[in-house]
């Protein structure tokens, strides 16, 4: 029997709302892919540079969304998401560049690369995940350490520093009414802007799915307590290797992406530390767990450092209060310190995030008097 | 009324019960923590279609065994068997298949690692681009063999055409032309492998190279090279050797960690439930987050048929597994009767109904055996009452019933047999009836003169 | 590749192991007695790392004599340690203790953000660029002849590593807070039942594992001679993997962790290469997590239920 929409509200014993709010609620993801949709047609600007961040913005979301699968749902702390992003972006590159004889069109490209990618976060976690979850941080945190040493260190496979370009875009060479897909790829950021929204909707409403099928509720079940899940006859070392192999796909879709967009994969230290931990800061700003919550919580930490910090840089600049360029009175200067006291803060007064998933939030509220 | 035997220890080389093997069979089983012994020579029948409860003060070991019946302890010594086998993984063919194929992955690794990926890329992948050549998977193996036999090999640079070791780290020669430049490599490789057969066959090559150099880099050419084809003769079974050496290597080290994971994990919990044994715990843990509904939803998880793709694209098939877990997830609520609160929040349930819900859970999985966790406990008599209906109605489902409880009124009113556990030895076993009037237990409880 | 230059790199290693070491004992202690993965601990010994750049430059210590060499570096271990220990016991009052009956995943990523907080700190404090640490000690070797190299740097690690582990380890077996301590790390509602000050205890565990801390980034200074505000990941990545290699929350074993990783990083920069270090020491973490999971010289921990 499906249980109707609106149980959810009752389910969580949040105050009925108002028709068109409930309907929000439940469909917002309609609203917000309408609303992403129809904006190029409205907001010209998306043709230029803001199209590209917009597309960048996309792109961590999915980043964002396939590092929920362990953090959220399943409840394993994973601190070197960035790595996979890292493996996706150059198994797409070693695949696609014209340095290397491969050239499979971008599609298959794409699928290997997710595969791949997937079975390297499997071949990591069945060794590791039936240790205590502690002993998963530090692997996964040395994991993306390892994974940015050897990308600089393989030279003549990755390039080294100067990475793989350029990284064809997609639809090179297929002409559709005339028009060479790749060269408009090329040109126009609004088409990368639409395959990133697409791909970005796609993960969206897998991850819907799998929250509500089987595989999602043996995570939340691992999550909130492995012991009696397996006395049901869970296998928690299954259940977590899926979460691992899922996660670490959606990381490598995110970064095929993100080697497409950019054309090259940019040197290996854009997959380090402080890119997986930002991704985490964006999952746990958000809501653990929470779609949406993650999907806001990557808009606003991507928001900040784009939008925000330059902006109030420029402020600062502009009053000339800071004539000797102090850091200390840069506003990008207390990146960090303000990512971190943010991080501090959400976890004393806010556990559950901005927009808490249902499931989670009694759990981080409960031991809070 | 099924057989029963009183016994009092363990009696030595004692018989099965006569007629049927037992559903579940415990056999002299200890646990041991450090120094303290919490389960000592615990013997237990549990006959199917039958309600045997284990009694006794708290700190008897009743959850002890409980705990290592549902594989989350290990026991020290003694067994477990469920209908007849022993509750551990066993070892399939699947899993030595899975152990070589860990083993062979990581040999890979190894192998890649000691003979350098790096440079084997370059020989292979790279080497392949330059001379306009469509890439094939043969011409990929044979400079794959090249490499490994250390061969020489035609490389382009800045427009000229390079005489090179296999991995591109040593440069020979370098010429405008490509075919000169083949020809040369071939002279050198024949040079190398004359060198290898030993001296005497060296064909002399000075001036095959040295004639026209076209740039001042070249100078040091000849220098080099004697060193480099005597290094190259003596390379080839260096790089193999170390290849094999790697593979070798990577593979024990898999194998051996595939087999020491799958070791540890051979007496799971999981294991345990799959094989029909199921259980609530003394200190309920539900998933309290999960709407109750959901609760019984992961209990059926085993029975839901389809994978990830299925539910990724929610296939009629999905839906339908999914539709039919929920009719049947609504049913196992209804008979322990919390239909009505589906919907709601586990954690959020009095806790009476939360007790039910793990029943209902435990239900669901399908097991034969439940095991029972001090259900009543936190009850008052008239839920108390109602549980003992409930475990009756669950007995007359097939399911055969082993319970832990101190409500002495639900114990004696619907155990088939009842055994007494004291600082983890059993001290008595038999009917309700007779239990009660047993010394040992009396004394057990009331405490004796000692 | 002598028997001799074998014997030089287990001597770098050791000499780098026992600093690993002093680094991982403050992880495993914390760990030990509150489940917490104590990221900010590399940068608290960043932060030591900065002070001690800044007293050695106020002092004018690199001009000084023997003497007031020797005095200074003792000081400066002694200030160090304070400052190192009273910022954590600070961050775990104002942080950690809220969160004592929150799920772990809540200190744990205020840890991380502690952490940024201490590295933004240390950005200000010392610039982005590294600084070097002036050498203090001379650069003379203390074995004779020529074959292995032991220098007072060398030595300095060991006077200052040696005598605080085996302080500790005496303070752990005998002392009344020692036992206490112990008492927690085993079972802290227990503990306070018997009427241990569980607060008290666990202030103490983070103010002494703050003093290693600090007392390890002043050697750090002397010995490595090149600090940077990034140098705390790193350098508590290792010294956390020390941690584990031995046996989370094991004394001795964080020690063994540290002397393990120590050599395995001074064998592995000589035979395979400096780039390769990382890879190498992850490889054998994977290695000794699946065949001893819970470490070296770890206990196996057994559910409640």
């Amino acid at each position: 029997m499906p249980r109707p929409a609106t149980a959810v509200d009752v389910a969580t014993g949040l105050p009925a709302r108002a028709g068109v709010l409930a309907w929000l609620r439940e469909r917002w993801e309609i609203v917000a892919l309408a609303v992403l949709a129809l904006a190029p047609l409205v907001v010209p600007a998306l043709g230029g540079a803001l199209g590209g961040q917009m597309t960048t913005l996309f792109i961590y979301c999915i980043l964002a969304l396939g590092l929920n699968v362990m953090v959220g749902y399943t409840g394993l702390v994973h601190l070197g998401i960035a790595a996979f992003f890292g493996i996706g972006a150059y198994l797409m590159a070693i695949l696609t560049v014209p340095m290397y004889p491969f050239q499979i069109g971008w599609l298959a490209a794409a699928v290997v690369s997710v595969l791949l990618t997937a079975g390297i976060g499997l071949a990591l976690g069945a060794p590791t995940l039936r240790l205590r979850g502690d002993y998963l941080a530090i692997v996964t945190l040395g994991f993306g350490e390892v994974v940015k040493v050897t990308l600089r260190n393989l030279e003549q496979i990755t390039g080294g520093m100067k990475g793989l370009n350029p990284v064809p875009p997609p639809g090179a060479g297929v002409k559709v009414a005339g028009i060479d897909l790749g060269l408009a790829f090329a040109i126009d950021p609004r088409w990368f802007y639409y395959l990133s929204l697409l791909a970005l909707a796609g993960v969206v409403v897998a991850m819907r799915r799998l929250e509500h099928s089987r595989l999602g509720r043996a995570w939340v079940a691992v999550r909130e307590d492995e012991l009696a899940a397996s006395a049901m006859g869970i296998s928690a070392t299954r259940v977590k290797l899926s979460a691992f192999a899922m996660s670490s796909a959606v990381a490598g879709l995110a970064g095929c992406l993100y080697a497409g967009s950019l054309s090259t994969t940019a040197d290996p230290n854009a997959y380090d530390f402080n890119r997986s931990i930002m991704v985490l800061c964006a999952v746990i700003l958000g809501g653990l767990g929470s779609i949406p919550g993650t999907l806001l919580g990557v808009a606003i930490l991507v928001g900040f450092d784009t939008v925000l910090a330059p902006w109030a840089d420029s402020l600062i600049q502009q009053m000339n209060i800071n004539p000797l360029g102090s850091s200390l009175l840069s506003f990008s200067g207390w990146r960090l310190a303000i990512f971190g006291l943010a991080l501090v803060l959400v976890m004393r007064y806010r556990p559950e995030g901005l927009v808490p998933s249902r499931r989670l939030a009694a759990e981080l509220r409960e031991a809070h008097p | 009324m099924k057989p029963f035997r009183r016994n009092a220890g363990p009696p030595a080389g004692s018989s099965p019960p006569i007629g049927e093997s037992p559903l579940l069979d415990v056999d002299r089983l200890t646990v041991r923590f450090g120094g303290l012994v919490a389960v000592s020579e615990l013997d237990l029948d549990v006959p199917a279609g039958s309600i045997v409860s284990l009694i006794g003060p708290n700190g008897a070991g009743k959850t002890t065994a409980f705990n290592t019946i549902s594989g989350i302890y290990s026991p020290t010594s003694g067994s477990v068997r469920f209908q007849g086998r022993r509750l551990e993984q066993s070892f399939t063919t699947g899993t030595f298949w899975s152990a070589m194929g860990v083993g062979l992955l990581t040999g890979l690794l190894f192998a890649a690692a000691a003979v350098d990926v790096d440079r084997l890329w370059l020989a292979v992948v790279k080497r392949g681009m330059i001379t306009n050549e469509p890439f094939s998977l043969a011409g990929a193996a044979s400079r794959l063999r090249g490499y490994f036999r250390a061969e020489l090999a035609i490389d382009q640079m800045a427009g000229k055409w390079r005489v090179v070791s296999a991995d591109g780290s040593d440069v020979l020669a370098i010429r405008r032309d490509l075919d000169e430049a083949s020809a040369l490599r071939n002279a050198f490789q024949a040079e190398v492998t004359a060198r290898r057969a030993g001296p005497g066959t060296v064909p002399d090559t000075s001036d095959l190279a040295d004639a026209v150099e076209p740039t001042s880099e070249a100078a040091a050419l000849p220098r080099i090279r004697e060193e480099v084809l005597d290094r190259l003769a003596a390379g080839k079974q260096r790089i193999r050797r170390r290849g094999w050496l790697g593979l070798f290597a990577g593979w024990v080290l898999g194998t051996a960690g595939t087999l020491a994971v799958w070791q540890r994990g051979r007496r799971s919990p999981h294991v345990v439930a799959r094989a029909g044994i199921s259980r609530t715990f003394q200190n309920i843990r539900l998933f309290s987050n999960m709407t109750v509904l959901e609760n019984v939803l992961v209990g059926l998880d085993r029975t839901i048929p389809g994978g990830v793709t299925a539910m990724l694209f929610k296939t009629p098939a999905n839906r339908r597994a999914e539709a039919t877990a929920r009719g049947r997830g609504l049913d196992a609520l209804d008979f322990v009767g919390l239909a009505g609160s589906a919907n709601r929040i586990a954690g959020q349930l009095p806790y009476g109904d939360q007790r039910r819900l793990e029943i209902a859970r435990a239900l669901a999985t399908g097991a034969t055996l439940i095991l029972l966790d001090e259900p009543a406990a936190g009850m008052n008599p008239s839920e108390t009452g109602e549980l003992a209906t409930l475990i009756e109605r669950i007995r007359q489902r097939g399911v055969t019933v082993l319970l832990i409880e101190h409500h002495m009124s639900v114990v004696m009113r619907i155990s088939d047999r009842v055994a007494v556990l004291d600082h983890g030895v059993k001290i008595a076993e038999g009917t309700p009836a007779e239990v009660k009037r047993d010394e040992r237990v009396i004394e057990a409880y009331l405490g004796g003169e000692s | 590749m002598s028997v001799q230059f074998f014997l030089q790199q287990c001597l770098i290693g050791l000499t780098n192991g026992a600093l690993i070491a002093l680094v991982a004992l403050g992880y495993t202690m914390v760990y030990g007695i509150i489940g917490l993965i104590n990221f900010a601990h590399g940068d608290l010994i960043m932060l030591g790392a900065c002070l001690a750049l800044s007293i050695v430059t106020a002092l004018g210590l690199a001009a000084a004599g023997p003497t007031a060499t020797w005095l200074g570096i003792a000081m400066l271990v002694v200030v160090c340690g304070l400052f190192c220990g009273g910022l954590n016991l600070a961050v775990d009052r104002i942080v950690y203790k809220p969160l004592r009956t929150a799920p772990k995943l809540a200190p744990l990523v205020s840890a991380i953000g502690v952490s940024f907080i201490f590295m933004n700190i240390g950005l200000f404090w010392i610039g982005p660029a590294d600084r070097s640490f002036p050498e203090l000690l001379p650069a003379a070797n203390l074995l004779p002849g020529e074959g292995l190299q032991f220098t007072w740097k060398d030595l300095l690690v060991v006077l200052v590593v040696v005598p605080l582990m085996v302080a500790l380890s005496l303070l752990v077996k005998s002392t009344r807070l020692g036992k206490a301590m112990r008492a927690v790390s085993q079972d802290a509602t227990a503990a306070a039942l018997v009427g241990i000050d569980v607060d008290r205890v666990i202030a103490a565990t983070f103010f002494i594992g703050g003093f290693l801390g600090g007392a390890a980034s002043v050697i750090y200074g002397l010995y490595i001679n090149t600090i940077g505000f990034q140098m705390g990941f790193q350098n508590g990545l290792y010294a956390f993997t020390a941690a584990v290699l031995g046996g989370i929350g094991s004394i001795p074993g964080a020690v063994v962790g540290g002397i393990v990783i120590g050599l395995v990083r001074a064998l592995s920069s000589a035979y395979v290469g400096e780039r390769w270090t990382g890879a190498i020491v992850f490889a054998i973490l994977i290695v000794i997590l699946v065949f001893r999971p819970e470490g070296l010289l770890g206990r196996r921990t057994r559910e409640k239920v």
